[in-house]
């Protein structure tokens, strides 16, 4: 189960943009509050406009929609939310609900059974039967193809379809998480003709549809009256531009360009505001250290410990997102017992750092970073300064995002600093993944314990709540003295928008990335 | 250099090209007496304190990001740009005008060679060639030097080729050859000196570019490696929040024109001085 | 002349296939598989996945045949596909040359039309001329491209919205956005090669002037404004000329800024992505493009210089 857990650092799965733009003050609390008030409107009352067109500025331009290999990130994200529907979705409240499905029930462990909603089609008006659902699914679980949900969907054992509307899927094994992977907006439902490789997926059964694409420019959407719920969709066309420099994005909007962008960059926060604009956001994504445990010094769960407490959170929450992060010492979304397993200490770092053996200073550690995320970057020069306070010697290099991946999946690295989120909301799914073999570039290279793996297995197929909670504690314990990663902060991913947008909601924690399926509920008001 | 020399050069000189002059020696001598002349630490951060405005706190020019004194980086940040702009230049000196005086001397075959390959130089869009070999091998000083230099090589293997070309038939060449000097000293003992003139100018020229491509390069990400400070990465980062603090970016960007326009200014009195025709004119003036 | 043009085509073929060649070497040369993201970045790389990407791409073939099959490619006429987006790089490079080429033609002639009056007027008397000249190129020698360019934007768009902050609509559809979307970037673009021009024109009218024909022309009666207009800045041009030929490398780099400031689709703005991402042909494709364009656009000048100058045809 690699991957429940996928890095998308910034916005994207890292290659697109040449380098982000970082960081400026909100105050968090006011951002969680609106992200918490999501559901149905802003409510501003305003009356709608007849001219129901949204300009939207794209962070990036996304792949090619595909059902096979290709590189996906944030964007593409956003773009099959809008014109691709899978079985089951994100609500805008950030729940998974039924979608192309009318009904979801699990029969037991592993089997699911599914009923469609009746007189479906894709947006070239053909109908989308049980059949096309079996066919895609079954194209994403092939490991050949290196489909973008295939970490979900290679749990699938086989489907049957009983008839046009009705299906029944069994799994392999058990997944407590089955229905969040088919609520992945790139678990999408296709015509069979875009299963075929090099095939583009751009007729699909979502709100909208492909109408142009301009490569490197931006492209067109428009309404699909064939989506199942076409009535209650407000906007008449989308009108995509990429602005892949975020200080562009931020200028398009600020002069009327544009009417909505994603991925605000944490500088601009406040400068928009100012300006009358809408700044919306949740916290989501969450910055770690990771380390090589396979060679000294970090070898040493006391020498990773001292850099769980030499962290001076709020100073790089400061200096890499002007303070549009929430400091973070544990696990995130893990209640008071995994959310609070480190603390500022210090003084307690350098007295681990003497248990460790270095009584005469700490050790000489390669710090490595990559200069095409600013904020990753920047949070490490946070952490250099905090790991040099306490006695560390740090070395600092920071190619860019491809050399670094390399570097990391390799381990060429004594610690360095990762952007993560998880793709499922259980945490002994998702923690599994993180500390688990096999290797990944956004994993702490070389690090396998069992008396966690364990904790973590038996929380995993527990059914039972308190028992599952007691393994989970005990997962918890194991990550603040092992110290497989070092929490830093978690981020604010916001959107902003002018006044004409209305009805805009967002998802909060791991799901604010789906929030773009909330456009479904905008419309344009007039002012 | 004889006194009638500097003595021309003086009156050549403008006060403008003086005070030039002046604030290059400034920024020389704080790069060499940093330790000395910095009020602070380049890399003491104290976030706490960050983006302050100038004067604040006994920051002269304010605080940057991390609360680094912003005085303190842009002293020590002359110290890598000047050694990235003279090892590069120095590269570029090297490597251009050698391949220009073999080309346009011996001339057939390493003439086709060596001007195909400056050629090639030329044809490289500057920022692609950096970023290639800056992606290749990390963007260390080292990396940076190799490859300004490589991208300013041509301007000075052309300027090369076209002075030897005219000066290859001269009596005192033919004269050299006449007496049997081996090829390497004739290139190096009598033709060099008498074309150095116009590569001397050009020096002053590549400083200057050596330092904007370098802040080009920081600007998309592939400049010095932080934290330590250089003028290229103080400006990029400073253009990034312009719009809420732009103290980092006017400081920064004021000592990249100030030294490449005194580069600038320095090079053209320098050619006007060497410039012979030029030397007759301020002599009937 | 015809012979001369042959020469300079086949020593021009001969300069693509090194550039080529270097190019191919280098961007093989960079850490980072490209075939790992497209498999899925960290979130869902398998063994199969790459393995059959890799296979998809020719990236299993030994280096050599690589090379061999995209020699042959070329020579054809066929550049390849994109890794990341799967679209021909010759449709890729179609739809975004066009930009590149208006922007950076825009800015030649912008500096071209100021630059050598500009020049020729501070050559004429020297003097407080001659330092307005040298102040005025040397700020826009020394101002960072993307500095211009982002104070630009933020006065213009962002605080008195007179002008759009970017992108580029087609001309088709309204060539007055498209007019008004050119000017800041032309503008920006066109600063530094202004002043390049401005000071190639003084150095060469300067030069014409002391000539002896001049005093010759005016002695014998001409007057000194025809001879200046009609002989002096003309024959002051070769210099001028040589100069735009050999800088439209520099311009294109300048270019890959610019179009990033004001999120213009161009050329620069494929390349670097193409380096960022690792694709290969991408990258490959648009360095065989520049630097076709620059054995064309030093062909052409050449050819300018000519007609200027018989006395060149010679060689």
């Amino acid at each position: 189960m690699r991957s429940l857990f996928s890095r998308r650092s910034g916005q994207s799965g890292g290659h697109h943009r040449l380098r982000i733009t970082a960081a400026v003050a909100v105050t968090v609390g006011g951002l969680l509050l609106s992200a918490c008030s999501s559901g149905g409107s802003d409510g501003d009352g305003s009356a709608a406009s007849t001219n129901q067109v949204l300009k939207f500025g794209f962070s990036a331009e996304p792949a090619k929609p595909t059902t096979n290999a290709g590189t996906a990130s944030t964007v593409n994200y956003q773009l099959y939310g809008l014109m691709h529907r899978g079985v089951m979705m994100y609500s805008d409240t950030g729940k998974v609900v039924p979608a192309l499905a009318e009904k979801a029930d699990q029969v037991d462990d592993t089997t699911y059974t599914f009923t469609l909603r009746s007189g479906l089609k894709f947006s070239d008006g053909s109908a989308l039967t049980a059949q096309n659902v079996k066919n895609s699914l079954l194209h994403y679980a092939d490991p050949a193809n290196s489909a973008r949900s295939y970490p979900g969907m290679k749990y699938i054992k086989s489907i049957e379809v009983t008839d046009d509307q009705n299906f029944t899927i069994t799994l392999s094994s058990p997944n407590s998480s089955f229905l969040e992977f088919l609520a992945d907006p790139s678990a999408f439902i296709v015509p069979d003709s875009e299963l075929k490789e090099g095939a583009e997926a751009d007729i699909g059964a979502g709100p909208f549809k492909l109408t142009s694409w301009k490569d490197g420019v931006g492209l067109t959407l428009k309404k699909s009256n064939d989506y199942y719920d076409a009535k209650d969709v407000k906007l008449k066309e989308i009108d995509v531009t990429f602005y892949p420099d975020a200080t562009a994005r931020v200028n398009a909007l600020q002069s009327g360009d544009v009417d909505f962008i994603d991925y605000v960059p944490w500088e601009s926060f406040d400068q928009l505001k100012s300006a009358g604009l809408t700044v919306k956001g949740a916290v989501s994504s969450f910055q770690v250290a990771q380390f090589n445990v396979t060679k000294a010094p970090f070898n040493n769960p006391l020498v990773r410990e001292a850099v769980a407490y030499a962290i001076n959170r709020d100073n790089a929450n400061k200096a890499a997102f002007f303070g549009n992060a929430t400091s973070l010492y544990g696990i995130p979304d893990t209640g008071s017992t995994g959310e609070k397993l480190w603390s500022h200490d210090p003084d307690k770092a350098k007295e681990l750092l003497k248990q460790a053996g270095y009584t005469n200073g700490g050790p000489t550690v390669h710090l490595l970073a990559n200069s095409t995320y600013t904020f990753l970057q920047d949070v490490a020069t946070s952490l250099q300064a905090d790991l040099e306070a306490v006695g560390f010697k740090v070395e600092l290099t920071s190619p860019d995002w491809n050399t670094f991946t390399e570097q990391a999946l390799k381990g060429q690295y004594d610690v360095t600093v990762q952007g993560e989120i998880a793709n499922v909301t259980d945490p002994s799914a998702w923690l599994a993944v993180m500390v688990q073999p096999p290797t990944a570039a956004n994993k702490t290279y070389g690090y396998n314990n069992d008396a966690l793996n364990k904790a973590l297995g038996s929380a995993l197929s527990s059914t039972d709540k308190t028992a599952k909670q007691k393994y989970l504690d005990e997962a918890y314990q194991i990550i603040g003295t092992d110290v497989p990663f070092a929490s830093i902060d978690r981020r604010t991913q916001a959107y902003a928008y002018d006044s004409k947008v209305a009805g805009f909601s967002v998802m909060k924690g791991f799901t604010q990335p789906y929030s773009i399926n909330n456009l479904t509920n905008v419309y344009m008001a007039d002012n | 250099m004889n006194r009638g020399g500097i003595r021309r050069l003086v009156s050549v000189a403008s006060p403008v090209s003086i005070a030039a002059a002046l604030f290059i020696v400034i920024v020389v001598a704080s790069a060499i007496f940093a330790p000395w002349v910095a009020p602070a630490s380049p890399l003491a951060q104290h976030i706490p304190n960050r983006l302050q405005s100038p004067g604040a706190d006994g920051h002269l020019l304010g605080t940057d990001e991390f609360g680094r004194d912003i005085l303190s980086r842009l002293i020590y940040g002359a110290r890598v740009e000047l050694v990235i702009a003279l090892g590069a230049t120095a590269v570029a000196f090297v490597l251009g005008s050698f391949l220009g005086l073999i080309g346009a001397y011996i001339g057939s075959w390493v003439e086709l060679v060596s001007m195909r390959l400056v050629e090639a130089l030329l044809a490289f869009p500057p920022i692609l060639l950096a970023m290639l070999v800056v992606t290749i091998y990390g963007s260390g000083q080292l990396t940076l030097i190799v490859v300004l230099g490589l991208v300013f090589a041509p301007a000075f293997a052309r300027l090369t080729f076209a002075q030897t070309l005219s000066v290859k038939s001269a009596e005192y060449v033919e004269a050299a050859r006449a007496f049997s000097a081996k090829t390497p000293t004739i290139l190096g003992r009598v033709i060099l000196p008498n074309i150095a003139g116009a590569l001397i100018a050009q020096l002053p020229i590549t400083l200057a570019n050596t330092i904007l491509l370098e802040s080009g390069l920081s600007y998309l990400g592939l400049g010095i490696t932080p934290p330590t400070p250089s003028w290229g990465g103080m400006v990029a980062s400073g253009q990034r929040f312009m719009a809420v603090d732009p103290t980092l970016l006017i400081v920064s960007s004021a000592t990249i024109v100030l030294t490449v326009l005194s580069f600038g200014l320095v090079g053209d009195a320098v050619r006007d001085w060497l410039d012979p025709r030029e030397r007759k004119a301020l002599r009937a003036r | 002349m015809t012979p001369y043009i042959v020469r300079r085509l086949a020593s021009g073929i001969l300069l693509v296939w090194i550039v080529l060649t270097l190019i191919f070497l280098a961007i093989h040369a960079i850490p980072g598989d490209p075939a790992y993201q497209l498999a899925g970045g960290d979130s869902g790389v398998t063994k199969e996945g790459l393995e059959h990407i890799r296979n998809g791409l020719g990236l299993d073939k030994p280096f050599l045949v690589q090379y061999g099959d995209y020699l042959g490619g070329v020579v054809t006429g066929n550049l390849g596909t994109s890794f990341s987006t799967g679209q021909k790089v010759t449709a890729a490079i179609g739809s975004r040359l066009p930009i590149t080429l208006e922007l950076i033609s825009c800015a030649a002639v912008l500096s071209i039309i100021i630059g050598l009056p500009f020049g020729a007027w501070a050559a004429r008397r020297r003097g407080w001329r001659d330092s307005v000249l040298s102040g005025v190129t040397s700020i826009a020698l020394a101002v960072p491209v993307y500095v211009f360019g982002a104070v630009m934007v933020l006065l213009f768009a962002v605080t008195w919205h007179v002008l759009p902050a970017g992108g580029l609509p087609p001309f088709g559809a309204g060539p007055g956005a498209h007019i008004e979307r050119l000017i800041m970037p032309v503008v920006t673009l066109s600063l530094a090669f202004l002043a390049i021009i401005a000071r190639m024109t003084r150095a060469s009218v300067g030069e014409t002037l002391r000539q002896d024909w001049v005093r010759t022309a005016t002695s014998i009666g001409y007057r000194p404004n025809v001879v200046f207009r009609d002989h002096v800045v003309r024959n002051s041009l070769n210099p001028v000329i040589t100069v735009i030929g050999l800088e439209i490398g520099t311009f294109l780099g300048s270019s890959v800024i610019i179009e990033r400031v004001f999120n213009l689709p161009g050329l620069s703005s494929l390349l670097i992505d193409g380096v960022t991402s690792r694709d290969y042909p991408v990258v490959q494709g648009v360095v065989i493009v520049i630097s076709v364009l620059f054995v064309v656009i030093n062909l052409i000048v050449d050819i300018v210089y000519g007609l200027l100058d018989p006395r060149t045809r010679q060689r």
